[in-house]
């Protein structure tokens, strides 16, 4: 379980995030949803510490993550992003293995290890010694996904991970999305602006405003029957 | 032409010496150069930029003579131009060593933080290999200009193929001039195609794009 207590983020005076307090449980999807400016990435970015925050405490199943050297508790959590970044002077194999390796894994296990992710990703072997200028946004996404599977994590880390690729492609790797984080067991946080996505992949959906304000929290189902006010119906698209 | 062949074994070995005084600087300047523009903190720029900018502005017979005086080294000898040389290598190649590691992908560099790569994992496995065609072009550049700028170490007593300019000058012998001049552009070719083959080798996944 990730666990915000009471924090906030302050760039130059201004909030970013304003005494944030929520609990995500494990092995479950969890989406932050908001328009942009809403803190959202701000809060997954604080989760690795790749955003440090200005008051109040994360904790991962208990831990303060201020007790956690930054560069141990990134290895431990995967990360995917929009504009995925991989590696472009690896190949597909090398980017996913490099990042095993990095985690602590033997070459032998990285290896064994890469090639059952981007298995389970979809990516076909006949595409393991490309490199990423040789691959389509989706199948990108996919080593991205399969890149930060590697490690092992029992967190994975998404921001606006299918907002660059079409709308087919997207449903695809949402549905693989699910499958992969049933099997695997995962505790997703994934950001998105996208309603559908939303609601299609969220256990626990939590919509944000300004500085990161909770305006309601629960199951989609919860929500979209019972929007707690307008702005909530507005951005769940319900009219009503 | 009959100069030439007649002193074929003097032109090779003031060829060698020559590529010696050329290819040691641009070595370490080019190692200097990454590891200064890669370090140095980004509000020291403007300042070393300046610095850099007008070092490179200095004349290199005068600071041939000035750095015996400087830092003590001696007047006459390699030692000397080997350390003017390299000092020009940083100056020309920060530029371009600051523009190559400034340009890389954002993406990438973020998700190799975000995952836990330290920054030295980052430095060689992401940053150093992805800047190497900018940085390849930087060396390109450097080199052209310190193998030109070698010849001149022979007024300080390095008997390189500058030395066929003074020697042919000042005994009038035009054939000599002419020897010291295609033999500096024959190098100048060979270190060039070198740096261009050697990032070819490096980056091969650079020439390969979406099928």
């Amino acid at each position: 379980m990730i666990s915000f207590r009471s924090v906030s983020k302050t760039y130059a005076a201004e909030n970013a995030v304003k005494d944030f307090t929520l609990d995500i449980p494990a092995r479950q999807i969890t989406v932050f949803m908001g328009l942009s400016g809403s803190g959202k990435t701000t809060l997954l970015r604080m989760i690795n510490k790749m955003v440090p925050l200005t008051e109040g405490q994360i904790l991962i199943d208990g831990v303060d993550i201020q007790q956690i050297d930054s560069v141990k508790l990134r290895r431990s959590i995967g990360y995917v992003l929009q504009e995925v970044g991989l590696l472009p002077h690896k190949s597909v194999l090398e980017n996913v293995t490099l990042i095993a390796r990095i985690s602590g894994q033997s070459s032998v296990e990285a290896l064994v290890n890469a090639q059952e992710m981007l298995e389970l990703v979809g990516i076909d072997q006949s595409f393991f010694t490309r490199y990423p200028a040789e691959l389509s946004g989706g199948q990108q996404q996919r080593v991205g996904v399969a890149r930060a599977l590697a490690i092992k994590p029992n967190i994975l880390l998404m921001d606006e991970p299918f907002g660059a690729v079409d709308p087919i492609v997207r449903e695809e790797l949402q549905d693989e999305l699910l499958r992969i984080q049933r099997s695997l067991g995962l505790t997703i946080v994934l950001v998105t602006h996208d309603r559908y996505e939303a609601l299609k992949l969220a256990n626990q959906l939590v919509i944000l405003s300004n500085e990161a304000q909770i305006e309601q929290s629960g199951s989609p189902a919860e929500l979209t029957e019972n929007p707690a006010n307008d702005f909530v119906s507005k951005l769940l698209g319900l009219g009503r | 032409m009959t100069w030439a062949l007649n002193n074929v074994e003097l032109i090779f070995q003031l060829t060698l010496t020559h590529l010696f005084v050329s290819v040691v600087p641009l070595g370490l300047g080019f190692v200097l150069a990454v590891a200064l523009a890669r370090l140095a903190p980004a509000s020291f720029a403007p300042g070393l930029t300046s610095v850099l900018g007008a070092v490179y502005a200095i004349p290199s017979l005068a600071l041939f003579v000035a750095l015996p005086a400087l830092i003590g080294t001696d007047f006459l000898g390699p030692t000397n131009v080997l350390i003017a040389l390299t000092i020009y290598v940083i100056s020309s190649m920060f530029f371009s060593a600051r523009d190559a590691f400034a340009s890389l992908p954002p993406a990438t560099i973020e998700f190799a933080k975000a995952q836990g790569l330290n920054a030295g994992q980052r430095f060689f496995f992401v940053e150093l290999p992805l800047a190497i065609p900018g940085l390849i072009a930087g060396a390109r550049i450097a080199a052209a200009s310190t193998i030109s700028m070698a010849s001149i170490a022979a007024v300080v007593g390095v008997r390189n193929l500058g030395y066929l300019f003074l020697d042919g000058f000042q005994r009038r012998i035009f054939d000599e001039v002419l020897a010291g001049l295609l033999a500096i552009f024959v190098i100048a070719i060979v270190v060039d195609l070198t740096l261009w083959l050697l990032g070819r080798v490096l980056t091969p996944w650079s020439r390969r794009s979406r099928v």
